[in-house]
């Protein structure tokens, strides 16, 4: 099986808290929520934080509120609740369209909104092991000098 | 073909032939029910596994923990062909939690599971072959510390070119990808020719000539492979392995890690599937092994996904040039076959994959002459071998397609093609398989019926289309992987006051059902409910041998065993009552847990359990050995056993395609599937081996492609191009067409119960359904696999797609109209109502 590498693990239960983990060592720090992608990551060793703050238990974070000004979404709702909130359906139905046709459905029951806005690179030449990325000489983004790019003529991305 | 390593048995220490194990013949045959009707076989029963795996009780290989286990990791190739220099593991060895280290000189031993191609070593020792050959193991406190040591480990490698390709292959046999080759990188070349095929093709109103090209694919079984070693003090090692074929492990860790075979158990646990992917030995058994014997402690090596698809075996990729004839009545003329088979950096199967590239399409059609001509490569990339449908997959797709074309030129109905050219039953092919039952017409004309086919082939719009495919398979194979007179399988059966029946058998049970065909048969010949069946199968310690789950024979072979060791039972059972009563045994009943003599069962009637007791007061302790071994089968030629088996299953299918003539997307809409499996012994195992085939073959032909990465700045070539599941892309639920199985029973005279194979034949039609549904549904031909939107996007751009579909449609119309004219001419007092 994969390893994750060592950490330290930090559960703040508010904003607060969360931003004073966040501030204790700055550079070497990850933030974790649904983990769908910040877990295999961590696996493939594209991050080696020394402390991992789990801001899943952050209740000031968990809400849809349906305002004056607008749509009011916290960064922990989950792609499955997004997917299926009643007022986001009726006044936003490509948003809820859009959370629901990422992945499959376990992967959008622990998936966050926030999660999913911040997502790290996702590239066929990043997301893999250490041992491949090794094999191919690395990449750019992480341990190597030079970007891969699948289609080289076409994409200026990578 | 040449014999290295193992020898054959020395003609002078053969068995004469008429010495030779004859399993015995029962009253009414094997395909008879013990009791005039069926109470078991044949109903949709449960397996007898199912429970505990959905319900999260089986214990698989990953969830043995034993006590003191260390965990094991190997350390692999980042270079596709690289000499090892040195290796230095000091780093490594002085990482705390670190227990032992090994590199190739540990293991030197040479295995391979065919015993003349003995290629491989559980590590590099020299040189290692493709990205992610294994080239040192380490045994640590956790999997976490083993991983880090591995870090520390320091391997100076001297890369050499690497080979990729087949062409590259043939053209630089200077670069030797295996030095265990003879020739060049050649692993294996087949060459055989029955009758006279030029000969043949000259009589010929149409020919057709192409070239096929099928991409490699891997098992992607959900368990990944895992195994435990544990040496104990007294010598003895016991190994628990996610493998497929325990007894052949066995006997290739008794000759890896120098131990005798009577100190070695091997315990297949629960397995997560396997199609193939684990018919073999692999680096991590022998390691976790020698790792438990340098420690004294338990050591479980799990492998990683990433890992899964260096061990591979999977399919090989295959270039296959095809000339076919036809004559204007639809009959085929003369085949000629070459193929390229790149094999990869090992031997694995590949002799006998070479062999069934060949062999194994001479049936469900007549072939008045044949040829092949196949060639196996070594290439720098992880090792090919058997998956699901060995060897002759892509054969298969490629001489359908041929068949669809054929068809196309003299336009006629490819289903009618098809049966024209129908082999026949009891009878032989032309590289002298001998073939028993053949229900193939059944087969064809249950999908033409069930698709509706004749109102939808050539008759549906633009982007719709249907395709047919038909195929065989074998039951077993009569070519034991080593050589020797000894039954294929075994089976010993265990009955006692309590009312249990106990089976013991070295069968695999890979998920296919074998365990629960061996609880069918106990139960049907005794009178028990299933539940009342205890099966023990894959302990070498417990079990006697059977050669494992591979070649479609568990069903066949471990059942016609286990029939022989319940008849036996019975027989003692029925004669214990029969005295009792004074009647014949064969007057006495075992049904549905209650013994009755037939001529009075309300007065001569009693309970099995009580039955048993009778019959172990009369015998005393109950018990009997069943074995099965196959006839002398297979063409009197070099290589004539390689694709002989005691029985062929067949298939057809239909496939619906629905494409878009812009994106070139294929989505397949249904499959219709008939099997011929001889008597489904439980309908519902049956269905999920069909759905589970076309499942995999319509992978095959949309999804799936093993490739890999061409040399660029940073890396040479070979690196795979994702080895995971998100980049390595499998159907799921929702991607799977609807899938409708027919069962066909054509009862073999020699399967138990007339049963024969179900778990690989119905895969071969599914992709040159598909391919021949593209063609009707666009015009196009698909000869390369995947059949994924760029392929078909270019293939559309490069021609007059929708010219050629206009000119297929009118050639088969106008053939159908004179076809139709006669039939309106036949009595309508004939029609079914």
């Amino acid at each position: 099986m994969l390893t994750l590498p060592s950490f330290e693990w930090a559960r703040p239960r508010t904003v607060e808290e969360t931003l004073a983990a966040l501030s204790d060592r700055p550079g070497e720090t990850l933030v974790v929520a649904g983990g769908t992608d910040a877990v295999p990551n961590l696996k493939h060793r594209l991050h080696e934080p020394r402390l991992v703050v789990h801001i899943g238990g952050v209740r000031e974070l968990q809400f849809v509120r349906d305002a004056e000004d607008g749509l009011h979404l916290g960064a922990l709702v989950t792609l499955a609740e997004l997917a299926r909130h009643p007022v986001v359906r009726r006044d936003f139905p490509s948003l809820a369209r859009a959370a629901g046709l990422v992945a499959g459905p376990q992967l959008r029951n622990m998936g966050t909104l926030g999660g999913n806005l911040c997502l790290d690179t996702r590239c066929t030449y990043y997301n893999q092991t250490y041992f491949w990325r090794s094999a191919l000489g690395y990449c750019l983004k992480k341990d190597g000098a030079a970007a891969w790019r699948r289609t080289p003529r076409t994409s200026r991305r990578c | 073909m040449k014999r290295r390593g193992t020898p054959a048995i020395p003609a002078d220490r053969m068995m004469p032939a008429e010495k030779r194990l004859i399993p015995p013949a029962w009253p009414g045959g094997r395909t008879a029910p013990p009791n005039r009707e069926f109470r078991v076989i044949g109903k949709r029963n449960r397996k007898v596994e199912g429970l505990a795996k959905v319900t999260g009780r089986a214990i698989y290989a990953d969830d043995i923990a034993l006590p003191r286990m260390l965990h094991g990791k190997l350390l692999r190739s980042p270079h596709a062909h690289a000499r090892i220099r040195s290796i230095d593991v000091s780093a490594a060895r002085a990482l705390p939690g670190v227990h032992a280290i090994l590199t190739g000189r540990d293991l030197p031993e040479y295995f391979g599971i065919i015993p003349w191609t003995e290629d491989e070593q559980a590590l590099c020792e020299e040189k290692a072959r493709y990205v992610g050959d294994a080239v040192a193991a380490v045994a640590a406190e956790s999997e976490l510390i083993a991983e880090e040591a591995l870090k520390r480990i320091r391997v100076e490698y001297e890369t050499v070119p690497a080979i990729t390709s087949i062409d590259e292959a043939l053209e630089h046999p200077e670069i030797k990808v295996n030095e265990k080759a003879k020739e060049g990188n050649i692993s294996k070349h087949v060459h055989l020719e029955f009758g006279d095929v030029e000969a043949e093709l000259e009589k010929s109103d149409a020919t057709i000539e192409a070239e096929y090209w099928y991409e490699g694919s891997t098992h992607a079984p959900i368990e990944p492979h895992c195994a435990i070693g544990d040496f104990d003090a007294t010598g003895f090692l016991t190994l628990y392995s996610s493998t497929q074929v325990a007894h052949y492990l066995h006997r290739d860790l008794a000759k890896v890690l120098g131990l005798p075979t009577q100190r070695i158990r091997v315990i297949q646990p629960v397995v997560g599937g396997a199609f193939g992917g684990k018919s073999e030995p692999f680096s991590l058994e022998f390691c976790a092994a020698k790792l438990s014997m340098l420690t004294g402690r338990p050591v479980k090596i799990l492998y990683t996904r990433e890992e899964v698809f260096y061990a591979h075996r999977g399919r090989h990729p295959m270039r296959l040039r095809y000339r076919t004839g036809i004559k204007r009545d639809g009959t085929l003329t003369g085949v000629d076959a070459k193929i390229h088979i790149d094999g990869g950096a090992y031997s694995s199967f590949g002799l006998v994959t070479t062999y069934y590239s060949g062999q194994l399409l001479t049936a469900p059609y007549q072939m008045k002459a044949y040829r092949f001509d196949s060639t196996r490569v070594f290439t720098n990339k992880p090792c090919c071998g058997p998956k699901r449908g060995h060897g002759s997959v892509q054969p298969r797709f490629a001489f359908e397609c041929q068949i669809d074309k054929l068809a196309d030129a003299i336009g006629m109905d490819p289903i009618e093609v098809r049966r024209r050219n129908f082999l026949g039953e009891h009878t032989r092919t032309v590289n002298e398989l001998r073939v028993t039952s053949n229900g193939f017409p059944q087969c064809l004309e249950a999908v033409e019926r069930a698709s509706d086919w004749k109102r939808k082939f050539r008759r549906m719009p633009y982007g719709h289309g249907v395709g047919v495919a038909g195929s065989m398979y074998i039951s077993g194979t009569n070519y034991c992987i080593y050589p020797n007179e000894m039954p294929q399988s075994g089976v010993q059966l265990k009955l006692d006051r309590s009312g249990r029946a106990t089976v013991f058998c070295g069968a695999s049970d890979i998920g296919q059902g074998s365990d629960s065909v061996l609880a069918y048969i106990v139960a049907e010949e005794l009178g028990l409910d299933i539940g009342d069946i205890r099966v023990v199968a894959a302990d070498t310690d417990l079990t006697p041998v059977d050669l494992g789950s591979y070649s479609s024979r568990e069903t066949f072979m471990v059942g016609n065993a286990c029939l022989d060791a319940a008849r036996k039972l019975r027989l003692m059972v029925a004669e214990s009552l029969a005295e009792r009563w004074g009647c014949r045994a064969e007057d006495v009943t075992l049904a549905g847990g209650v013994a009755c003599s037939t001529r009075a069962p309300e007065k001569e009637c009693m309970s099995v359990q009580s039955a048993f007791q009778l019959a172990e007061a009369r015998h005393g302790t109950l018990g009997s050995v069943g074995w099965y071994q196959s006839p002398k089968l297979g063409g009197d030629y070099r290589g004539g056993t390689i694709g002989a088996s005691p029985a062929y299953s067949f298939t057809a299918h239909v496939a619906e395609v629905e494409c878009d003539p812009e994106t070139g997307r294929v989505s397949v809409r249904k499959i219709w599937v008939a099997h011929d499996c001889g008597r489904a012994l439980n309908p519902v195992a049956v269905e999920g081996q069909m759905e589970g085939s076309a499942y995999m073959g319509f992978a095959e032909a949309i999804f799936e492609e093993q490739l890999f990465k061409p040399e660029a700045p940073g890396h040479g070539a070979g690196l795979h191009h994702g080895p995971s599941l998100l980049d390595y892309r499998i159907p799921t639920s929702l991607d799977t067409p609807e899938l409708e199985s027919i069962i066909i029973e054509s009862v073999d005279p020699e399967g138990p119960y007339g049963a024969k194979e179900a778990g690989e034949g119905p895969l071969h039609p599914s992709i040159p359904a598909i391919a021949n549904a593209i063609y009707d549904a666009l015009g196009v031909r698909c000869d390369r696999l995947p059949f994924d939107p760029p392929r078909v996007f270019r293939l559309l751009r490069s021609c007059d797609a929708r010219a050629q579909w206009e000119r297929a449609r009118a050639h088969v119309h106008e053939a159908a109209t004179g076809a139709q004219a006669t039939a309106e001419r036949s009595p309508s007092g004939t029609r079914a109502r």
